[in-house]
């Protein structure tokens, strides 16, 4: 008994020794609690009221659809968790804008609606029952967006449009019907039967008008990622930065066993010593990205697209992993502040980057921060390659800016560098 | 011990460093002298470590400066560096490499490569009696062994000065044997100068040409052995004494004919009496104690031996 308590209390005044570990164990429960209230505080606040609430915005083309299009897109835009985006700049947005818009990644889905839709549903053929060919309300979706985000815009636009376009059918036809064999009747008579065809009007039987959904023009594939192709990107990434950790106890470990302080007395510089120790975990960075993939492709048959797209972001993706955890080697005092410094780190940035969670359902600072992250980078590389078929040309955006916080992260390191 | 002294080839002058409010080394300036084996001798924190660390270039000291030959040491001069081999304290060894692994990596640093290499793993090895053992992972050694494969680690780049920090701390006998055996070869048969830090008395007796003892940071005394223990006369007698006492005692005893000195000891309840001969001063010590009333706890007597000389020179014993 006596010698369990005395390692307990040696155990209580090696953690008071090490404040910095203490910090950041008490740290790391209190920033996932900020961090992902702030990053899903839109998802969580059904109740309240609309305008407070984090909608999803959805860049909308009415132009010369008429009447009929403007009601669709205010029923949608008083719809709970939806806010219809008719302008920009001050200029009502074209179909190629919204187009555009969504191509750029700004926005993950956007309507167009198709021109003459009012005048459509003027034609007397259709009042008359005929089938005439239906027009097609686009709905463009970014490639690399979920079904859960696009299924609820697209569920609203069919019912809006089922209680808009089918209550102005039932009305027009009605009263075309009304004036041939009702005419006769008495005034209070009629009234009462105009009522009851109005309530029995409301969408019955086939539209003329469809949605389709599409991607924007330019995006060469068009087909929509599954639930692996959209998530292979964010395992790996997030997988990635873990090296971090491991890097960390290696450092320290060597430092404990004394063979750093006998480097110090080599006739070597720090950056030989830093850069060595980069390599073999590059390495194994590189290979466990390969693994990845490949088992993404061999277990799922996951299209890998752009091979060569794929490689060059996965080379800046691992070494701005490698150099990370070099940098937090330097910057901690021990091996558990360094640890749990990985851990928040790269799960911090992670949820900021969008490997847990869309970057484009979180409010526009959190965006804004997560541009900030070297992961959200990485991911928007993997999906351009992976889900928008780009190739070597369309990601090397992505890529330098990878190679940039490798840089830094690594200068950090060598700068910090400490032999004991 | 080699008697070939040819000059110094490891000058410290006036070197100085802190660490906050601490000064760890207090204004150190000595030579090593080309081809001796010179010793270093203190207890735990006296300032050992740090001064062999800026002798071998880990860091700049706060003040002074340190030059091996015509090179000046600094943690960024290689061609310093390159004449120095360092055998620290700490096992400083992957325990996941076996023994040949570990010597390749670190001759690889120190610039040795191909059948270089080869040859120079194979004859570290030899040296300290691990061929047989070399394939094996250095984490499966005894201590011993350990010891020896790093003095190896040390030797591979055949530097003109060897620096041990307490090469057998935690030894076995066997193990230790063949330490001071290896460093007794190198110097004699090789030329090696050896600086050679311990806190063990005996070890320094038979290996060193010189002692520098240091406390608190300070070099208190820096001589041969056979010296320093002259210099010390016939020995020490340790009394333990009521502290109440101890300005009557100090006085009473500093008269007798046959003691040479009266100082403190390691704490307020001992005194350090040095006499010509210990076991005869000490009747005159104990007849004079009684005479005057004064009270003795305890009786010690110190041998003449660096030891003593320790105790002489820092109030405290080695091992305090």
């Amino acid at each position: 008994m006596r010698v369990t308590l005395a390692f307990t209390i040696k155990e209580f005044l090696l953690l008071l020794r090490d404040p910095g570990g203490l910090f950041v164990l008490f740290l790391m429960p209190v920033m996932f609690m900020v961090i992902f209230s702030l990053a899903l505080g839109g998802l969580f606040e059904e109740g309240a009221a609309r305008g407070s609430a984090r909608a999803l915005e959805v860049p909308v083309a009415t132009g010369g659809a008429g009447e009929v299009a403007e009601q669709v897109v205010e029923q949608l835009d008083a719809t709970q968790g939806l806010a219809m985006v008719r302008e920009q700049d001050g200029q009502a947005l074209t179909a190629d804008a919204v187009a555009q818009l969504v191509a750029d990644g700004e926005y993950p889905v956007g309507v167009v609606f198709p021109e003459g839709l009012t005048a459509l549903l003027e034609d007397p053929r259709i009042l008359r029952g005929e089938q005439v060919q239906p027009l097609e309300v686009d709905v463009i979706v970014d490639p690399a967006t979920t079904a859960q985000v696009t299924g609820p815009l697209e569920g609203a636009l069919s019912a809006v449009l089922q209680q808009v376009v089918g209550r102005r059918l039932g009305e027009a036809g009605a009263a075309a019907w009304f004036e041939q064999v009702a005419a006769g009747l008495p005034a209070e008579v009629r009234e009462q039967l105009a009522a009851s065809m109005q309530q029995d009007g409301e969408g019955d039987g086939a539209l003329p008008v469809t949605t389709r959904r599409r991607v924007p023009p330019g995006v060469e594939r068009e087909q929509f990622p599954d639930q692996f192709q959209q998530n292979a990107a964010g395992y790996t990434v997030m997988g990635v930065f873990f090296i971090a950790t491991v890097m960390i106890e290696s450092i320290f470990r060597e430092r404990r066993s004394g063979a750093m302080r006998r480097l110090r007395a080599a006739p070597v510089g720090r950056a030989p010593i830093v850069i060595s120790k980069l390599i073999p975990f590059y390495v194994v960075n590189f290979v466990q990205i390969v693994l990845m993939f490949a088992i993404a492709r061999l277990a799922f048959g996951l299209d890998l697209g752009s091979v060569p797209g794929l490689l060059v972001v996965s080379a800046a993706l691992a070494l701005t992993a490698t150099g990370l955890g070099i940098a937090l080697a330097g910057i901690a005092r021990s091996e558990t502040q360094g640890t749990g410094l990985a851990v928040i780190v790269v799960l911090a940035t992670s949820a900021l980057g969008g490997v847990m969670i869309p970057r484009f359902i979180m409010p526009e600072t959190m965006q804004q921060i997560g541009n900030a992250t070297p992961q959200a980078w990485a991911i928007q590389g993997y999906q351009d390659v992976l889900v928008r078929g780009q190739g070597l040309g369309g990601v090397w955006v992505e890529a330098g800016v990878l190679l940039i916080f490798a840089a830094v992260f690594t200068a950090i390191g060598v700068w910090r560098f400490r032999f004991d | 011990m080699s008697s070939a002294n040819n000059g110094a080839l490891l000058r410290a002058g006036g070197v100085v460093h802190r660490y906050g409010d601490l000064t760890a080394v207090d204004d150190v300036t000595l030579e090593v002298r080309r081809g001796e084996v010179f010793g270093l001798l203190g207890p735990n924190g006296a300032g050992k470590s740090t001064l062999i660390s800026i002798w071998s270039g880990m860091f700049e000291p706060t003040a002074g400066q340190v030059t091996v030959g015509d090179s000046q040491m600094s943690p960024t001069s290689r061609a310093a560096k390159r004449r120095i081999g360092v055998v620290p304290q700490d096992i400083a060894l992957y325990e996941k490499l076996s023994g040949r692994q570990n010597l390749r990596f670190f001759g690889r640093v120190y610039g040795l490569s191909g059948r270089r290499l080869r040859e120079r793993v194979e004859a570290v090895l030899d040296v300290v009696g691990l061929s047989d053992r070399g394939n094996d992972q250095a984490g499966t050694y005894s201590g011993g062994m350990q010891r020896r494969l790093n003095l190896a680690a040390g030797l591979l780049h055949e530097p003109e000065l060897l620096i041990l920090d307490e090469p057998t701390v935690g030894v076995d006998p066997q193990s230790r044997n063949h330490i001071f055996d290896n460093v007794e070869r190198l110097n004699r048969d090789q030329g090696v100068t050896i600086v050679y830090t311990t806190h063990y008395m005996e070890e320094a007796e038979r290996l060193c040409d010189r002692v520098a003892i240091i406390d608190h940071g300070k070099i208190v005394a820096l001589d041969t052995p056979r010296a320093l223990i002259e210099s010390l006369g016939g020995g020490v007698i340790q009394i333990g004494i009521d502290p109440g006492q101890r300005e009557q005692v100090t006085e009473t005893l500093a008269s007798l004919e046959s003691v040479q000195a009266v100082g403190p000891g390691p704490d307020e309840r001992l005194l350090n009496i040095e006499a010509a001969s210990a076991r005869h001063a000490l009747v005159d010590v104990m007849q004079a104690m009684n005479a005057s009333a004064l009270e003795v706890e305890t009786v010690r007597i110190l041998e003449p031996n660096l030891e003593s000389v320790f105790l002489r020179f820092t109030g405290r014993s080695l091992r305090d």
